[in-house]
């Protein structure tokens, strides 16, 4: 089978190569334009929002809220160093930030629907991207309440290496502000030091998570900030950020209750940001298991569902009934420096999804004359 | 309200902040031009200073200091107050009224300077480590016979001190690995090694943050940029002060004993400087304290300082120091208050007090006269 090589590979160096950490709207919103531009060009129907400075779009074959399939991604990544806004290509490795998560997958998207564009008529899916996915996520949620329904989703944000996610953990991000008094930091006994509080807070909470992994509850403490940077001066607050994942719904009540009970203890407060629930998918649903089967033809993986750990966009679909089938393509390096994905994988994908779209996403009897998306991105 | 304290106060010369110490030192050197004196500018690892003398010299009879920096404050404390009696705003008392001071005194004298032997010494990183303003000034130098320094005696009534503890600063840096924040068993959390490193060493200062104990002040904490990513770096910053250096040695190797521990590093950012102790029986140092009792009625007191100042620069080169204020309080919190009865004594303290000991040999008249200030305060 031939790959369309060029143009997946193409786009997905210069997704890459704009830097849209998910602070930066104005770069996320550069990003959806050139995507929107991209999609108008070739055909597709687009609409393109803002919700409190996040920018999102979604693009369509039909003029409708409801295709038979969304394929969704987001364009806003995790910070990373400078130099790390640039694909570098280390054998069948692509390395860069989002190429995994997930610009790989928006390249595909674009490149399919490049394939289709003589025929997008004949097609019914629809590709919704979003630019806040790493910290409050609302742009699913928006959009979804702004009536898209689509009957499926495809949603390459979970899973592993071509295995379809078949339970995906609770996320649970809480906020923690401690109270202090400031002073001279010569005399502690004049003031009450926030950073104290803190990290004593934090390394009670942080022992009930020892020994976690894949399959238990897990932790990250991250964006921990006290004082103005003055080695002398008390600080009056110390905040902190909570990634919590949850291997079962029932574990969020205690966990916070705990969390409640530690900022009574510590003179702090906690706030809950944003919570994905524990999600299970229907693993025998005809479009997770033509996904499957499309992952098979191309690639040769047999199926093998698999725990995800974090949480995805999925559990907002999931919550209205619609199945997702949601994987990465081989990749790994997740949120580190060392974010790749298999350039093979990214051609296979496109041929996934060209295979799945093909099977599940036509518009209506098309006749035998036109060539199938799989014809064509094989050509 | 004294306006050139207010206009000092104005501007937020937040310790290592830039165009704000910039500000402020273009402030001071445009009053310091007016003034018939001989200026020296200096920059050393980003951190500007000015000298000036009435005499062209490095070794003056009394050097004024004072630093220019402050730590950092509200908006709302970037505004001169008076209430009650006190003056309200960052660095009122830490130290811009002692600017303030000096520079009423010297535009009284301005048709005069060649009369006196004097120094104003001007630093911007007093709140850091002090080493590149008047550490790198002492070394170049700037040597006087003694040194007034109104950067002590805080929350007292017209004391002096008589010794400091020592002072060490230092960062706890964790390394670790990133990776997505709902896999941290493909990382390694920087913060959390930090945060046990430090629960330890908080442990160890548990009943020990006293005025005559070794104490500890975690002035920063930070760790990691986004809340699904693992930190690769996490730090924090130490203060410690100590009377006792035998205790501070014993407190020193416990806290890298438990950095090993875990992982993190310890560096030292500034180097411990032993206690101080202050000539109080040197006859500069008295003249002013005798000023002190004529204008105020009190006879000072000595204290032992918990915190540290440039004075130890001064110190270790065995020159004696003045290191008292006027009455305030609460400095580095957001209370920071100066009395207004207090600040204009020692403006006349001092006037006299220069008057007595800084005339040159050719202007001495032999007489002290008690006067009171030309200009409006």
């Amino acid at each position: 089978m031939k790959i369309t090589e060029p143009l997946v590979e193409q786009l997905l160096r210069e997704l890459v190569a704009m830097p849209t950490v998910t602070a930066d709207t104005e770069c996320n919103e550069r990003a959806l334009n050139f995507i929107a531009s991209f999609l108008k060009e070739r055909g597709m129907h687009v609409y393109q929002a803002k919700h409190d400075g996040y920018a999102s779009l979604v693009a369509t074959t039909q003029k409708t809220k409801t295709p038979k399939v969304m394929l969704v991604g987001h364009t806003d990544v995790v910070p990373a160093e400078e130099d790390f806004f640039k694909v570098e290509e280390q054998g069948d490795k692509l390395y860069g930030r989002g190429t995994r998560d997930m610009k790989g997958a928006i390249a595909a998207y674009m490149t399919v629907v490049d394939i289709l564009q003589r025929q997008l008529d004949d097609y019914d899916f629809g590709i919704m991207v979003i630019s806040d996915e790493e910290t409050v996520d609302y742009g699913v949620i928006r959009l979804l309440k702004e009536g898209y329904r689509p009957k499926s989703v495809v949603l390459l944000d979970g899973g592993e290496s071509w295995h379809l996610e078949q339970l995906a953990k609770g996320a649970l991000y809480m906020s923690i502000a401690v109270n202090g008094k400031t002073a001279h930091g010569s005399r502690p006994w004049q003031g009450d030091s926030a950073s104290f509080k803190l990290v004593e807070l934090l390394a009670e909470f942080q022992q009930d998570f020892v020994g976690h992994g894949p399959e238990t509850d897990t932790l990250n403490v991250s964006n921990i900030r006290a004082g103005s940077g003055a080695f002398n001066q008390i600080p009056d607050s110390a905040t902190a950020l909570l990634d919590i994942r949850l291997i079962d719904e029932s574990h969020k009540a205690p966990v916070k209750a705990r969390l409640e009970e530690l900022c009574r203890k510590y003179d702090g407060s906690v706030e809950e940001i944003v919570y994905f629930p524990v999600l299970k998918h229907n693993m025998d649903n005809p479009y997770l298991v033509s996904f499957r089967d499309s992952i098979t033809k191309v690639t040769g993986v047999e199926y093998s569902p698999t725990i995800a750990y974090g949480a995805s966009d999925a559990c907002r679909f999931d919550e209205l009934g619609i199945p997702c089938a949601v994987t990465y393509p081989v990749s790994g390096g997740h949120h580190s420096a060392t974010e790749w994905i298999s350039k093979k994988a990214l051609h296979d994908l496109v041929l996934i999804l060209a295979d799945h779209l093909e099977k599940t996403a036509k518009a209506g009897s098309q006749g035998t004359a036109k060539r199938s998306a799989v014809e064509l991105a094989a050509a | 309200m004294d306006t050139l304290l207010q206009e000092l106060v104005a501007i937020p010369s937040v310790f290592g902040e830039q165009d704000a110490t910039k500000r402020i030192i273009d402030y001071v050197d445009e009053k310091l031009q007016l003034l018939n004196l001989h200026i020296e500018y200096f920059e050393c690892g980003g951190y500007p200073a000015i000298v000036a003398t009435t005499q062209k010299t490095k070794t003056p009879k009394v050097m004024l200091y004072a630093h220019l920096d402050v730590v950092a404050a509200p908006q709302e404390l970037y505004k001169l107050r008076m209430e009650d009696g006190k003056y309200y705003g960052r660095g009122v008392l830490d130290m811009k009224s002692a600017v303030a001071t000096y520079l009423h005194i010297l535009k009284d004298i301005q048709y005069d300077v060649s009369s006196y032997d004097i120094g104003l010494m001007f630093t911007t990183d007093e709140e850091g480590s002090g080493n590149f303003g008047t550490g790198g000034l002492v070394k170049q130098g700037y040597i006087p016979q003694v040194c007034v320094m109104p950067d002590s005696g805080f929350d007292t009534n017209w004391e002096i001190e008589r010794s400091a503890k020592g002072c060490w600063f230092a960062h706890v840096i964790a390394l670790g690995v990133s990776a997505h924040g709902s896999r941290p068993w493909q990382g390694d959390s920087a913060s959390i090694k930090l945060i046990k490193a430090l629960n330890d060493i908080v442990l160890l200062f548990k009943d020990r943050q006293k005025p005559d104990t070794t104490t500890i002040n975690i002035g920063m904490l930070h760790g990691g940029e986004s809340i699904n990513q693992i930190p690769a770096v996490s730090m924090a910053s130490l203060d410690i002060r100590f009377i006792d250096m035998q205790d501070f040695y014993r407190l020193k190797r416990k806290i890298q004993a438990i950095c090993d521990t875990h992982g993190v590093t310890l560096k030292t950012i500034r180097k411990w400087n032993k206690p101080t102790t202050n000539k109080l029986d040197h006859p500069l140092i008295q003249t002013f304290l005798r000023h002190v009792t004529l204008q105020t009625g009190i006879t000072p007191a000595s204290f032992t300082a918990y915190g540290a100042s440039d004075a130890r620069f001064f110190l270790d080169r065995g020159i004696p120091c003045v290191l008292m204020s006027p009455p305030g309080g609460s400095a580095h919190s957001n209370d920071e208050w100066l009395s207004v009865e207090g600040y204009q004594q020692y403006q006349l303290i001092l006037r006299d007090y220069i008057e007595e000991v800084a005339r040159t040999p050719a202007a001495r008249s032999g007489k002290v006269i008690h006067r009171a200030l030309t200009t409006t305060l």
